[in-house]
């Protein structure tokens, strides 16, 4: 018993300098943002010059939404001529591939995919991966289906590859229905901290923002010459992410490059996606974590951050066993509340401030996006992070499985909202 | 007892509270789609172009207003009378304002217009040629359709834009500065120099120590450390360095550079591409930064100081205020405090980085003379060849 209760000690104390590393991360990156140097993107650079850009649409039963994400991009703002938009059809049972064609019959750029072939695979992976073989652009830039571009979008993306060193660009999602309802306040609050604050003091501290899938582009040969995307990954973007930047290119991130999203609008729904995000990034994790330790020329802190990002989607599953162990230890009587009261006041601080320090990415993100409104439903964040979780650590238990036993994922698609009212006024 | 009880009401209360609100807020708060103006799209000429479009639009002769935010009052040139003009003026023929030393609104000129030198202005937009006299002060932005061309000592606000040609003398102060055609001094030569080979190879060449004087290399540089590119050298591909890059005298590269610190362009350096730096960029006489008739960009995070001589075709564009100067004041420029610890920085970072390097681990450029590079594209034998037509 006595090795049980120095065993859950342990524990326990590794669950607090845990939290401590990255709270300490997520403070840095608010300080940056708030009052540190902000480097610049290449969105205000005039070239006539831009590259030539493939984008890329992976769709599944898209007819509620396609009109949206294909007008959009029809009225950017970057040259016909050096654009083509691939739409891709992949196995929808719906309108979606007669809605294609009849645009493609319109704009000859606008060239649709069709997936029918049942051997050759479902997923957004195995799609891109058969754009990119017909693809002609230098670059790829991909948007999810429910997305909405605005017209200098293109142009924004585009220019960053001015920069023989950028491997990917990455954009910001920002939540078209931010009102319908609590959940949709929450991810409004949640995009704000994690683009506005996270992802930015990443670009300024020269680490790694991530590539996030949609609203982002990268130089095609980096994977093409690399056999394309795992398709057995639920998360390229974070692999490619990963992949890219041992190869010794950056990823950077363009705040103002906005495109605009339809937020989850069921707990479900939202449930689901970020299962599947934890389940990808912590296969990631597990692939990518001692490549990055033996990383040769990477400066010291991008190596350590980048660790810290590869195991984000890993800490809600220690600080969920960190609670049991802490029952446990209260029930075994192990967890004296007066004599350890110096462990209390951390943790009443700990969780005063905010677990994660999440609060003050996303109060600062919120305070710096004109959002005071919203500030009012920062302490509804605590319920949502204990949902969070919840589906993370199944997230994880999953992609631990899926290592371990070498199982084959299945792609599951968002479900959508759309309606005549949901595009952007 | 009744002391605990009250405390843990009000204990309870205001766990609860901040909840209670939260939810309230939800209900009171269904809305339809959030608002974005999607259609935006950059145009560096936006000031000007819109102001027109409300004046042309907008003009009500007779009861002298234009419709813009709000009904703005306005007169005609040949009425100004006064020191300071407080109105929004219309200039229909030819604008020469004597007597008026501060315009403190909007002026429309149809024709071209030439501002006495000491003359304070807001905003000006000219549909012919401009010329802004001496010590002008524009508080926004002055545009012109043709040659604009900015006397010494002039402050140009936020943005001085041409849809042809900008000609700015020394000591002038700007942010953001577009023309297809951008000319520091006013006595500068209209020669175009034309280079034969503009081809940009994307192989990298990662880490070098540097680039010898009038070596060629055939390949894209990314570094790390800081990179001196030799006098009389030329990149046939594109510069990235995570530190400072100084590139001197002569040389030539055909892609961008880019900098995440100060970026030094010596007399006569050629960048074919567009320029961009984290800190800030000095730029020496006769370099030029992109090709006729192509719109390439000059960008810093910081300061940007342009001297006689050189050449922009393009855009240039900067956060702090930035300064044009005269060509004897360069070396002078260069030996300051901003750019001497920069360059001493970066010997010694270069320095460091040599000794780090071993014979085995420094990879030599490719490297081919210029005419050679071009006669295994066209299939011919070496052939003596100018650089230049």
């Amino acid at each position: 018993m006595e090795v049980v209760v120095t065993i859950l000690h342990i524990y326990f104390i590794f669950v607090i300098c845990v939290m401590i590393v990255y709270s300490i991360r997520h403070v840095v990156f608010t300080v940056n943002r708030l009052y540190g140097e902000q480097m610049i993107s290449y969105r205000d650079l005039y070239d006539t010059e831009l590259p030539t850009i493939s984008v890329l649409v992976p769709m599944h039963n898209e007819e509620l939404v396609l009109r949206y994400v294909i007008e959009a991009l029809l009225q950017c703002d970057y040259d016909h001529d050096k654009l083509e938009i691939i739409a891709i059809n992949d196995h929808s049972k719906d309108k979606t591939a007669q809605m294609l064609n009849r645009y493609f019959a319109e704009y000859p750029f606008v060239r649709p995919l069709h997936r029918t072939d049942e051997n050759t695979g479902r997923g957004k992976p195995v799609a891109l991966n058969d754009a990119m073989s017909i693809a002609k652009g230098e670059i790829i830039i991909v948007f999810d289906a429910d997305y909405r571009p605005s017209r200098n979008l293109l142009k924004k993306i585009a220019s960053g590859f001015i920069d023989p060193q950028v491997g990917a660009v990455m954009g910001r999602v920002i939540p078209v229905n931010p009102h319908s309802n609590m959940l949709t306040e929450l991810l409004n609050l949640e995009r704000s901290g994690g683009y506005q604050v996270d992802q930015q003091a990443r670009y300024n501290l020269r680490l790694i923002p991530q590539y996030g899938g949609t609203v982002g582009g990268y130089r095609k040969h980096l994977l093409t010459e690399d056999n394309g995307y795992d398709p057995n990954n639920l998360t390229e973007d974070t692999e490619l992410t990963y992949r890219i930047t041992l190869k010794g290119w950056n990823v950077i991130y363009d705040n103002s490059a906005e495109c605009y999203e339809e937020s989850p609008e069921a707990w479900a729904v939202r449930g689901r996606q970020v299962t599947r995000w934890s389940r990808g990034h912590n296969d990631v994790m597990f692939r990518y974590f001692f490549s990055m330790i033996a990383a040769k020329n990477m400066r010291f802190w991008k190596k350590v951050d980048s660790l810290l990002l590869l195991c984000i989607y890993m800490v809600p599953f220690i600080l969920g066993l960190g609670f049991l162990d802490c029952i446990a230890l209260f029930f075994l009587g192990r967890m004296s509340i007066f004599s350890g009261w110096w462990v209390l006041l951390f943790i009443g601080m700990y969780n005063a401030w905010g677990n994660f320090a999440p609060f003050y990415e996303i109060s600062a993100g919120a305070l710096l996006d004109g959002m005071h409104k919203e500030l009012i439903f920062l302490p509804m964040l605590c319920f949502s992070f204990y949902f969070y979780i919840w589906q993370i650590s199944k997230g994880f238990i999953q992609a631990l499985i899926d290592n371990t036993t070498h199982r084959q994922t299945r792609w599951a698609k968002t479900e959508r909202y759309a309606n005549g009212d949901r595009t952007p006024q | 007892m009744t002391l605990i009880a009250v405390i843990a009401v009000i204990f309870i209360v205001l766990l609860i509270l901040p909840f209670v609100v939260s939810l309230l807020s939800v209900r009171k708060s269904r809305e339809a789609s959030l608002y974005v103006k999607s259609d935006n799209v950059r145009d560096p000429r936006y000031f000007s172009n819109s102001f027109r479009a409300l004046v042309e639009k907008g003009l009500d002769r007779q009861n002298r207003t234009v419709k813009m935010s709000k009904l703005e009052p306005f007169q005609y040139a040949e009425e100004l009378a006064g020191n300071v003009c407080n109105t929004l003026v219309i200039a229909e023929h030819r604008f020469r304002p004597v007597g008026v030393s501060s315009f403190l609104k909007e002026i429309y000129a149809a024709s071209s217009a030439v501002i006495a030198p000491n003359t304070s202005l807001r905003a000006i937009a000219c549909l012919d040629e401009l010329e802004l006299g001496e010590n002008c002060e524009v508080i926004r932005w002055a545009d012109s359709d043709k040659q604009m061309i900015v006397m010494n000592g002039c402050k140009l606000g936020m943005s001085a834009t041409s849809a042809t040609r900008l000609r700015i003398g020394p000591d002038c102060t700007f942010r953001r500065l577009y023309a297809p055609e951008i000319v520091i001094g006013l006595h500068t030569a209209d020669t175009a120099r034309f280079p034969v080979d503009t081809a940009v190879f994307e192989e990298r060449w990662t880490n070098p120590e540097g680039v010898r004087a009038n070596e060629t290399v055939n390949q894209t540089i990314v570094t790390e450390y800081s990179l001196e590119i030799g006098e009389g050298a030329v990149i046939m591909g594109s510069i990235k360095s995570n530190h400072h890059i100084y590139i001197h005298q002569n040389a030539r590269v055909n892609g961008n550079v880019v900098a995440d610190g100060a970026i030094i362009l010596d007399s006569g350096a050629r960048v074919l591409g567009t320029v961009f730096s984290q800190d800030s960029i000095l730029v020496g006489p006769g370099v030029e930064i992109g090709v006729k008739p192509k719109i390439k960009s000059l960008i810093a995070r910081k300061s940007v100081t342009l001297c006689e001589t050189a050449k922009v075709f393009g855009y240039i564009g900067c956060e702090i205020d930035s300064v044009t100067i005269s060509q004897d004041m360069f070396r002078t420029e260069l030996n300051k405090r901003q750019w001497s610890s920069k360059m001493e920085l970066m010997k010694a970072e270069i320095a460091e980085e040599k000794a780090d390097v071993s014979p085995q681990e420094a990879e030599p450029p490719k490297t081919k003379s210029p005419a050679a590079v071009k006669a295994a594209r066209d299939g011919k034998d070496d052939e003596e060849e100018s650089l230049f037509d």
